[in-house]
């Protein structure tokens, strides 16, 4: 049982790392793969805001989802030149990777932060045998209030609408006067700022490190591919299978557990080429 | 027009030869001087131990007054790839080949220590470690390990954990890499040999983010945890180890290094680590070190940049002794058996180049001024060859 | 007479900078040299890699295992089995990473467009940590396999960097004048067709799959014969040569010097290699921002290539003028 726990206090990071990355895939064919670094500048921001000038956890979050949002904006200013390029855009994406790390070692050091310690999240909640620390379950709550948010946006508003319609046919919601680029911009803010947040909540269990470009990137990659591009619902799945089947593998074959992800995430997409619950790409 | 192309490339080229081959020159060091080339992390997620073994060396270089047997002595800094071995590698051969390098520092990561040892083996250039390595890169090849070989340095924690404190069992954590697998068994093999049995080893493999699970799967009944991670991830442990108020005591290898022990020290307060290196250790030559870096940097020093500033001082030592001959032969035969005074106390080297030194037992307190120390508990001699 | 000269029009200057390099080590010192050869080593890999991406438009993020393929099997064999021969080597090598390549392509091409990306990258992380994990997979006590050196090759051959190099230089001009050929032949069209407009291929009677089949198998053999020259240069292969960070900057080397074009790829692998080491001689602290800054300029910069290109193309041939008007 308590592998079980553990599966699903890993699966709720691990949604939190994918769904940004979810959704601006989705958007339009962009291929932003700094998704990890814009992580990063949410999880350090946190620390600077929450350890080391002390403002509650919760306004450091929301802070660094607003830096992040800004982020967001200058990275849709940056892939607007390049559209439908996805040669450009891996160009551009590790480009973004190596300055933004490079520039997080400069600004905080090259010494990883440890996870954040905050009041009133220390300890765990123990139900039977089972022991749940107190930080995985605000990880978790945060997560699912994400998803909720993310679900109503996109299945709900105008804004949802004209992103999943521009998934579908870029061409005819032009035609039909939406303004895409409008939308593409709403997206990058939205996934940005989806992505600090996660950073910082997930600072919790994680800190904050010049790895996590690269390491959350590959990690949000397999959530999404499991779960499907622009899919809510299906990130969620995703991530919590993705979480137990790392933490039944672990208990398992520890040896072998990191490749078990992978062969997951090879194994979905054979079976079905789109992901659990995916749109064509 | 096809001429005209043709002239046109091969004008290029030969520009662009002309263009490597002037900076050619000059790359052969003088023979009165003796040029060290400095191999350790200065970008990525180690960028630290780039910067703080320079220091080191400075310092000691700065009090020799840059001179050692008769030569002057050139530090030449060169950026170990902490992910790929074979540029640091090509940097190594550049600073052999075009700096001129006598004696290479370095590198840091097992890893890297394997890629370029037979390079430097078939090269004739001895290759000081600061920071541990495996003893097959001494002996044939041209290292020289500081502070003792990988297998034995942490024997003294298994041996005080069954002698001093009277444990029966105890669970292991280490990555699963070379380096961890090395430092885990010198523990386990001293404490097996002292009567105590190991009930538990989990390996963490390389990239893993959540430590949450092996915190979770302890086996509770051991009387110890005998566990070695680097910094971040043991930050992230023993986060996990305190929210699930797991009251299996900790017997930490290098207890946790500075800055991140200052985050977390109030979880660690109480238990036992092993330093190689620790700034309270008690003896002039590390009075003197703590002090000159005191003067110049206003802070405590670590063990990067004590055991740069070590090894800066051996290597001066040897040089001194055999009027400045850089072969591996000359130093293997000035520092052999030789009783070096260091930063750690006594220490040697054997004829393989494998050194041997002082650990010093620690325990976690909280300081009078708020920083959180290891406060040195006991000391054992001679451990490493 | 006409077919003649303009055949020699393109030939001679490709002639004449083969020679000048095989001339270099003449000129250069020996940490150059080896700096060349990896620089060579890459730009093939680079152009084997672009074989399948920018002339079948299958943009892999994993070919770097196959690489690795290609150098673990050689690595192995001489280290473990003590296979000396390069010819006996380079046969296992090309077997070993076709038949990788082969599981690579039949996994991969079930899926598409952004999946395909994606399955590749996971494909070639998973390779990547099972280097990492499995006992078999290293040597010595390293994380790797170490102790590679240059294979003999039956006759008389002392090596040191000059004559590495300049071993390295026929190779890699041998697979080069191989991927030209594939490039030119009715398959390189076919590949170049499906990347296009796959449904037309299709139309006119072309199996479009099978095409994409033997364009990846085709770069991964050749990729895997690069990884193998890879490992006997740097004398090792680690787990860091495989996984996704050595994929992608294999592919930014494609992207930089012009997928799809030529030489672009080997070029832009001789420029990434050069540019890595450089910039780290320029500034250690500050060497990712460099390569980073100069990455996200050249995508900016990058659609303005063709001009530049042909701009250079026509000052080489003194056609630049100022009476287009």
């Amino acid at each position: 049982m308590q592998v079980v726990a553990n599966g699903v206090a890993l699966g709720a990071v691990l949604f939190l790392m994918g769904s940004g990355l979810a959704l601006l895939l989705g958007a339009m064919g962009v291929l932003n793969l700094a998704h990890g670094a814009v992580y990063m500048v949410g999880a350090y921001t946190t620390w600077t805001l929450a350890i080391s000038q002390g403002w509650p956890l919760v306004g450091a979050v929301l802070a660094a989802g607003a830096v992040c949002a800004v982020l967001g904006v200058i990275l849709e200013r940056l892939f607007r030149v390049i559209p439908g390029r996805p040669n450009e855009q891996i160009l551009m994406s590790f480009g973004l990777i190596y300055v933004l790390g490079n520039l997080a070692q400069l600004v905080w050091g090259p010494v990883a932060k440890s996870p954040f310690q905050v009041a009133g999240l220390q300890g765990a909640v123990q139900v039977g045998d089972v022991a749940i620390p107190a930080n995985r379950l605000a990880i978790a709550a945060v997560g699912f209030a994400i998803a909720l948010l993310l679900w109503l946006v996109q299945d709900r508003t105008r804004v949802g609408a004209m992103v999943r319609a521009g998934m579908d046919d870029a061409e005819m919601t032009r035609a039909l006067g939406i303004n895409l680029d409008r939308v593409v911009l709403a997206v990058f803010v939205l996934g940005s700022a989806v992505a600090g947040i996660a950073g910082g909540i997930g600072g919790l269990v994680l800190g904050a490190s010049t790895n996590q470009p690269m390491d959350v990137l590959l990690l949000a990659l397999i959530v999404v591919v499991v779960g499907g591009i622009g899919s809510v619902p299906g990130t969620l799945v995703a991530s919590l299978m993705i979480g137990l089947l790392d933490a039944f593998s672990r208990y398992q074959f520890p040896e072998m557990s990191s490749v078990m992800l992978y062969l997951l995430m090879v194994a979905v997409l054979v079976a079905r080429p789109t992901g659990l619950s995916g749109r064509v790409a | 027009m096809a001429r005209r192309l043709a002239v046109a490339t091969s004008v290029l080229a030969l520009t662009f030869t002309a263009a490597c081959a002037t900076s050619e020159a000059g790359s052969d060091s003088k023979p009165d001087e003796v040029v060290i080339g400095l191999v350790a992390p200065s970008s990525g997620f180690a960028a630290n131990y780039g910067p703080e073994a320079e220091q080191g060396f400075e310092l000691a270089l700065a009090a020799a007054k840059e001179q050692a047997g008769g030569a002057s002595i050139k530090l030449v800094k060169v950026d170990e790839d902490v992910l790929d071995s074979s540029q640091t590698l090509e940097r190594v051969k550049k600073v052999v080949e075009s700096d001129g390098a006598d004696i290479v520092v370095g590198p840091i990561f097992g890893s890297n220590q394997q890629a370029v040892s037979a390079y430097l083996t078939q090269a004739g250039v001895p290759m000081f470690t600061m920071l541990g390595g495996d003893e097959t890169l001494a002996g044939e090849n041209s290292a020289f390990i500081w502070p003792g070989a990988d297998t034995l340095t942490a024997g003294p924690l298994g041996t005080y954990a069954a002698e001093e404190l009277g444990y029966d069992t105890i669970a292991t954590l280490a990555p699963d890499y070379a380096y961890g697998k090395n430092a885990i068994q010198g523990a386990t093999d001293a404490f097996e040999a002292a009567g105590g049995s190991v009930a538990q080893q989990q390996w963490v493999p390389l990239g893993t983010t959540d430590m949450l699970q092996y915190a979770t799967a302890l086996d509770k009944d051991v009387d110890a945890l005998v566990m070695w991670l680097v910094p971040a991830d043991a930050a992230a442990f023993v986060r996990e180890y305190r929210n699930l108020e797991i009251k299996v005591p900790l017997l930490m290898f290098q207890g946790v290094f500075d800055p991140t022990y200052q985050e977390i020290g109030g979880d660690l307060i109480g238990e036992i680590g092993l330093n190689e290196y620790n700034h309270l250790l008690d003896n002039d030559a590390n009075a003197e070190f703590t002090s000159a870096y005191e003067d110049e940097y206003g802070d405590v020093p670590n063990q990067t940049t004590a055991f740069a500033y070590a090894v800066a001082n051996i290597i001066i030592t040897a040089l001194n002794d055999n009027d400045g001959d850089t072969s591996v032969e000359a130093l293997r035969g000035a520092l052999d058996g030789q009783e070096l005074d260091t930063v750690i106390g006594a220490a040697s080297y054997d004829v393989d180049g494998v050194a041997a030194s002082g650990r010093t037992v620690v325990k976690s307190v909280k300081g009078d001024d708020g920083r959180f120390e290891w406060e040195p508990v006991k000391t054992y001699e001679n451990i490493g060859h | 007479m006409v077919g003649v000269f303009s055949r020699a029009r393109r030939v001679a200057p490709v002639a004449i900078l083969v020679v000048a390099a095989f001339l270099l080590p003449f000129l250069l010192s020996t940490q150059q040299e080896s700096l060349l050869t990896r620089a060579l080593i890459f730009g093939a890999m680079a152009a084997s890699l672009d074989l399948a991406y920018g002339q079948a438009g299958l943009y892999s993020l994993g070919h770097a295992a196959l690489a690795g393929v290609g150098g673990y099997t050689a690595g192995l064999l001489m280290v473990r089995y003590e296979v000396q021969s390069f010819w006996l080597l380079m046969l296992a090598v090309a077997g070993a990473s076709a038949a990788a390549s082969m599981a690579f392509a039949l996994v991969s091409l079930r899926a598409k467009g952004l999946y395909f990306i994606l399955v590749t990258l996971a494909l070639g992380q998973m390779v990547a940590n099972l280097a990492q994990q499995w006992d078999f997979l290293k040597t010595a006590q390293a994380e790797a396999v170490t102790g590679i050196v240059m294979p003999s090759l039956g006759f008389a051959t002392i090596w040191n960097p000059g004559t590495v190099y300049q071993f390295v230089l026929v190779v890699v001009v041998v697979m080069l004048f191989t991927i030209q050929r594939i490039i030119g032949s009715p398959v390189g069209l076919a590949l170049r067709g499906a990347r296009e407009n796959g449904v037309r291929m299709s139309a006119l009677g072309y199996d479009v799959w099978r095409y994409r089949v033997a364009a990846i198998v085709l770069s991964g053999t050749l990729c895997g014969l690069s990884g193998a020259l890879f490992a006997f240069h740097s004398g090792l292969i680690a787990p860091s040569n495989v996984g996704v960070a050595a994929s992608g900057v294999l592919v930014l080397m494609a992207i930089i010097g012009g997928s799809g074009t030529r030489y672009g790829a080997f070029v832009g692998g001789v420029v990434v290699t050069l540019l890595q080491f450089y910039a780290s001689e320029w500034s250690m602290e500050r060497a990712p921002m460099i390569v980073g800054v100069l990455f996200i300029l050249t995508a900016l910069l990058i659609r303005f290539r063709p001009a530049a290109a042909s701009a250079l193309r026509g000052l080489l041939r003194g056609e630049a003028s100022h009476a287009s008007a």
